[in-house]
């Protein structure tokens, strides 16, 4: 019973603090302040890199870079990113997209 | 009420375990990557305080140790210190002093330059200034240019005594960058410890330290997976330890249908084509970070057998087949997903 309750109110305790995961990015530019934007509104963003712009488009709780100034178009050919701890990175232009929450519970970080 | 009275013990004990140490964490674009900083603690406003010093730190030894700041030490060092050929074949001896922080890198780096038998080399900035992987029209030098350039090449001609700094040819000059990231980490970590932070992890764009454990648990760190973007190739359960991959996927460019990387072979001066990617695993970021470029370059069965030789060193080489090899202490703490 006691170990019964306790699993049931760990559960409890995990879905109440982690069912915010994955409906919000937070989007970094330069050595700004972190800003947080909703996935569950369609629209585009402009983003005012250090090189450049940099369009991000949300779109049925996804998102992509669409457009940037930078030469490689890393960024945009990273393609679309829905998952908790999935990331777009424009680094000419300093601009860090992440989608909140970790990539996976197990995992804490990447080495690459 | 025994059912009640469980149930409160069961809630205090979750009240108490989650409000001990709290995440906090800082993002910033640092070393042309992205750089964060996530200590577990459980004061906010001296977690807070930590992790910024410990970000100003690591700006600190970018801006002393960046080649590309014209104003870093380094950058003083690559303009003004060579041995100047006089008439009558005097040498006109150009030492320059170095701050004590700088020379010990230096030395370091001499250390893991003999131990890759000089396939980690920071004399490699002559190379490094004819490629390019960053800015538009990138292609590849003309081969004149690069043995023209790989006579500059060789730390056994950058020369310290005492302090300072000299090169046994003129246009030589020092690129830490396949060591600062790792200086600069293992830098941030000693800021924490200094400020009581005890469990934290500080992330160089995939070049980190784990520090302490994370809310009573190793820390669990997946390793890329070099051929697939998204994917991991494994992970592993690490404590007090830095964790370093030097790979082929990160700076590139495509000229003639060939991929070009960034990690250039001091010996050849073309990019090094023996591994897809290395992940070292040790007790300095500084070291491991050497260490991967190093064994990037020496090629996986050399640089497996340096790792095995080394103590508190364990590593993950990927050969430019696909094949994975492990170091004999990782074997069985490698749990594999792909």
């Amino acid at each position: 019973m006691f170990t019964l309750v306790a699993i049931a109110s760990f559960s409890f305790v995990r879905l109440f603090f982690i069912s915010n995961e994955g409906k919000e990015a937070l989007i970094k530019v330069g050595n700004g302040p972190v800003q947080r934007v909703s996935l569950k509104t369609d629209r585009r963003i402009n983003l005012e890199g250090e090189k450049g712009r940099v369009v991000i488009e949300i779109k049925e709780g996804r998102m992509r870079a669409v457009e940037s100034s930078c030469f490689q178009k890393i960024c945009v050919n990273t393609g679309w990113i829905n998952k908790p701890g999935q990331n777009i990175i424009c680094l000419p232009n300093k601009v860090l997209v992440t989608i909140e929450g970790k990539e996976s519970p197990k995992i804490d970080a990447v080495s690459y | 009420m025994k059912k009640f009275r469980a149930l409160i013990f069961v809630f205090i004990i979750i009240f108490i375990s989650g409000c001990g140490k709290k995440e906090y964490s800082k993002v910033e674009f640092l070393m042309d990557t992205v750089v964060e900083i996530k200590v577990y603690h459980k004061r906010k406003a001296e977690a807070e305080k930590a992790i910024n010093s410990s970000m100003e730190e690591m700006k600190r030894v970018e801006q002393k140790m960046s080649c590309f700041f014209p104003g870093s030490e380094v950058s003083r060092i690559n303009k003004e210190a060579f041995l100047e050929e006089k008439k009558g074949s005097l040498l006109v001896e150009g030492w320059i002093p170095v701050s004590d922080e700088l020379f010990s890198l230096l030395e370091e780096s001499v250390l893991l330059s003999k131990l890759t038998k000089g396939s980690f080399d920071i004399t490699i900035y002559p190379l490094r200034k004819i490629w390019k992987f960053e800015g538009e029209n990138l292609e590849v030098p003309s081969k004149g240019k690069i043995e023209r350039v790989l006579e500059l090449v060789a730390y056994k001609n950058m020369i310290l005594q005492n302090g300072k700094i000299s090169f046994a040819k003129k246009g030589m000059g020092i690129d830490l960058g396949g060591i600062a990231k790792g200086y600069a980490v293992d830098a941030a970590i000693k800021v924490l410890k200094d400020k009581n932070i005890n469990s934290a992890i500080v992330n160089a764009g995939g070049d980190m330290y784990v520090l302490g454990r994370k809310q009573g648990k190793s820390w669990r760190i997946g390793i890329r997976h070099p051929r697939r973007e998204r994917e991991i190739l494994g992970t592993i359960e690490v404590e007090d330890r830095a964790i370093v991959t030097s790979g082929d996927y990160e700076r590139f460019f495509f000229s003639g249908g060939k991929k070009y990387h960034h990690i250039i072979n001091p010996k050849t001066g073309y990019p090094a084509d023996e591994c897809q990617s290395v992940t070292i695993v040790a007790e300095e970021a500084t070291f491991a970070d050497g260490l991967a470029t190093g064994i990037f370059v020496l090629g996986p069965k050399e640089g497996m057998a340096l790792i095995e030789n080394l103590e508190g060193v364990e590593g993950v080489i990927v050969n430019k087949e696909g094949d994975v090899s492990v170091s004999s202490g990782l074997i069985s703490k490698i749990e594999y997903v792909n």
